[in-house]
């Protein structure tokens, strides 16, 4: 059987890149780092196991390069220079093409299969050759992997969700069974209440019927109030224009008794009328010669004075000794003391007549002089007279408009009466028909009384319904449950069918227990067959057993002393012995149909004589299985491809 | 056979073909819980 690998832009190649293989032989690629060795069983790699869904070997394409994950921003197969690369494998009638995108997309033909990951590839980072050097013995996972173990765990994992509904669904019948009664105990003590309300009810109904109160008696309370108010705004009014009108006449009254005022008015003007005429008679050149006339005897007067005084003067330096001389008459003579007192006395008693006749003529010369003055003043007097008698008329028509105006207010006054007597009778009406209707509303307030506290039976009695209803409601819903999207109305028939899924379910669950474990078991046991039947072919001396322990599916190693030897205490090259052994045996039990078997420098790289043996098996199988068995090997030539 | 019987038959069935056939999860649980449905609408009628 032939095999053709068509690579294009995979790795540092760029274009397409043609290669070819034959099955039943193991075919060497030898080359020095990124000759390209690695390109091809990853191209491998990739179109005989995608698509991969376990997350177990999604982590494991990862780590062989061949998916985008991790830190790798692009997918890394694909030329860091290129969009896209292309992979085609084909084989007998196979036809397998990969489309490998830049950023991670991944087009195929025809799906592979993703156990090839674990089983096929004999290289350093696989999955069982990392457990077999870490020293992890635990292989339960390759166990899940080789068999349908974990498709039936995961609807085991439904079939638990679904009992844990159903389960719940049973408590949630429990307890609406609970909250049924508890509801049906609240309802008895509610229609209790509610009956008891109901009497109480009729009684008040009774009662306000005995109470006829006319609800009209309000509005004619309203009516009568209104109107009273209203009267006792007109009587205010009517009584405040009274009050106004009599303040008015009052003081009407002050201007019509004027005769005082008159009589005043007048005196003052015949004295002012008698002043112009006294004035108008008046002759100024006649005062004014009166005045020089009085000036000449007063000038004489006043020399009169000043000669005696002039005599008073010369006794008074007259000294008192004897044959003085006479200082008027100049006799010689003795002169007394007494002598000369009764002369100044007499001097002096002249002065002051002639003072007196001065000053007197003095106030005759200036009530001449006033009186020329006054005539001056004429014009102004008659003013005065004329306003005076302005002043007289204004008053006596001022007089004679307030007595009109008096007449007139007190015939208001008068027609007020009337108008005050009909409001006061209005008043007393309303006020009487109010105190009526107050004793008519005392009973009211009564009949109030009965209607409030009937109310508050009455919405108690609604508040008790509404309650009623609620408690109802809640019965009624907590009476169905919805399972399966099918609401069950008869909690005791739902809970028989719950009962009834719960037994499938269980039993369902026994079975896939039972199958899980068939599962692992076959798997490790024809795992385990082949593993056996290995050892027996390579035959290794380092091992008498290799198996996987079907109590915990951990990988027991027994040597050739029947000693269960540790993993972690085989040596390197014993580890790549036995993971590379593991592998052969998952993919001769499990993956035989793909005929293809990658390995690295891993097998070539053991001691020389471990080398032959295995490398003679592989040829052996190769042949015997028509294989394609393809090696690489690292040396510091260009790539070159060798049948062995 | 009872009801109760047949359904469980049916399961087990519908179980290991899904397995065989490659589980379709999301499937699997709508046809599953479909059958549970309908027995329990059988047992209702």
């Amino acid at each position: 059987m032939k095999a053709t690998l068509k690579i294009e832009n995979i790795g540092q190649n760029i274009g397409l890149q043609t290669l070819s293989f034959n099955s039943g032989v193991v075919t060497l690629l030898q080359g020095r780092t990124a000759a390209g060795k690695s390109r091809i069983i990853k191209s491998f790699a990739l179109a005989l196991s995608y698509p991969i869904k376990s997350e177990v070997l999604i982590e494991e394409g990862i780590n062989f390069g061949i998916l985008k994950g991790g830190e790798a921003e692009y997918l890394p197969l694909v030329n860091s220079s290129m969009e896209i690369a292309n992979i085609e494998l084909l084989y007998d009638d196979v036809n397998r093409k990969v489309e490998l995108f830049r950023d991670g997309k991944i087009k195929i033909n025809t799906p592979g299969n993703q156990k090839f990951l674990y089983s096929s590839m004999l290289v350093k980072n696989s999955r069982i050759h990392n457990y077999i050097t870490r020293g992890n013995a635990d292989f339960k996972w390759i166990v899940d992997e080789m068999s349908l173990a974990k498709d039936y765990e995961k609807i085991l994992a439904s079939i638990d969700y679904q009992l844990k509904d159903l389960e719940s669904k049973e408590e949630e019948i429990d307890q609406k069974k609970v909250l049924i009664e508890k509801k049906d105990k609240e309802k008895k003590e509610k229609e209790s209440e509610q009956k008891r309300l109901l009497t109480k009810q009729k009684e008040k109904d009774d009662e306000i019927g005995r109470y006829k109160f006319d609800p009209k008696i309000i509005q004619e309370e309203n009516k009568i109030s209104k109107e009273l108010d209203s009267v006792r705004k007109a009587l205010k009014e009517t009584l405040d224009t009274k009050d106004n009108y009599e303040k008015e006449i009052e003081a009407l009254k002050k201007k019509v008794d004027v005769d005082k005022l008159i009589e005043e008015i007048k005196n003052k003007q015949k004295a002012k009328e008698k002043e112009a005429k006294n004035l108008k008679e008046t002759k100024v050149e006649d005062l004014q010669k009166e005045i020089i006339e009085i000036q000449k005897i007063k000038s004489k007067e006043e020399q009169e004075k000043v000669k005696y005084e002039t005599r008073k003067q010369l006794w008074e330096m007259v000294k008192i000794e004897e044959g003085n001389i006479c200082p008027l008459c100049q006799s010689v003579g003795k002169i007394t003391k007494e002598d000369k007192k009764l002369k100044i006395d007499e001097y002096n008693k002249y002065i002051k007549e002639h003072q007196l006749k001065i000053k007197e003529l003095a106030v005759q010369i200036n009530k001449k002089q006033d009186e020329i003055n006054k005539k001056a003043k004429l014009p102004e007097i008659e003013k005065e007279i004329s306003k005076f008698t302005n002043q007289l008329k204004h008053i006596l028509l001022e007089s004679e408009e307030s007595t009109l105006k008096i007449t007139q207010l007190s015939l208001k006054i008068k027609s007020s009466g009337p108008r005050i007597k009909s409001y006061n009778e209005d008043i007393g009406k309303y006020e009487k028909d109010l105190a009526a209707i107050q004793l008519k509303k005392q009973e009211d307030v009564k009949y109030q009384k009965l209607k409030n506290e009937k109310s508050k039976i009455d919405q108690s009695i609604g508040s008790i319904k509404e309650q009623l209803n609620k408690i109802e409601k809640t019965i009624n819903d907590a009476k169905s449950i919805e399972v399966y999207n099918v609401k069950i109305n008869n909690l005791d028939i739902a809970k028989n069918i719950i009962e009834e899924l719960l037994d499938i379910l269980n039993e369902t669950r026994n079975h896939l227990d039972k199958k899980i474990t068939e599962q692992r078991e076959g798997a490790a046991k024809k795992f385990n067959s082949s593993t056996e039947n290995l050892i027996r072919e390579l035959k290794f001396d380092t091992f008498k057993e290799i198996y996987l322990d079907l109590n915990d599916y951990r990988l027991k190693i027994i040597g050739n002393n029947d000693d269960t030897q540790e993993l972690s205490s085989v040596s390197g090259g014993e580890k790549v012995i036995i993971s590379s052994l593991l592998q052969i045996s998952a993919k001769e039990t499990y993956l035989s149909e793909i005929p293809f078997l990658i390995g690295d420098e891993i097998i070539l790289d053991l001691d020389p004589e471990r080398s032959e043996i295995f490398l003679k098996y592989l040829k052996k199988i190769a042949k015997e299985k028509d294989w394609f068995i393809i090696l690489t090997q690292i040396n510091n030539e260009d790539l070159t491809i060798t049948e062995l | 056979m009872s009801e109760k019987n047949k359904l469980k038959e049916d399961i087990i069935k519908h179980i290991d073909v899904s397995v065989k056939n490659g589980l379709d999860e999301y499937a699997f649980l709508e046809e599953f819980e479909e059958k549970l449905k309908k027995y329990l609408e059988g047992r209702l009628k």
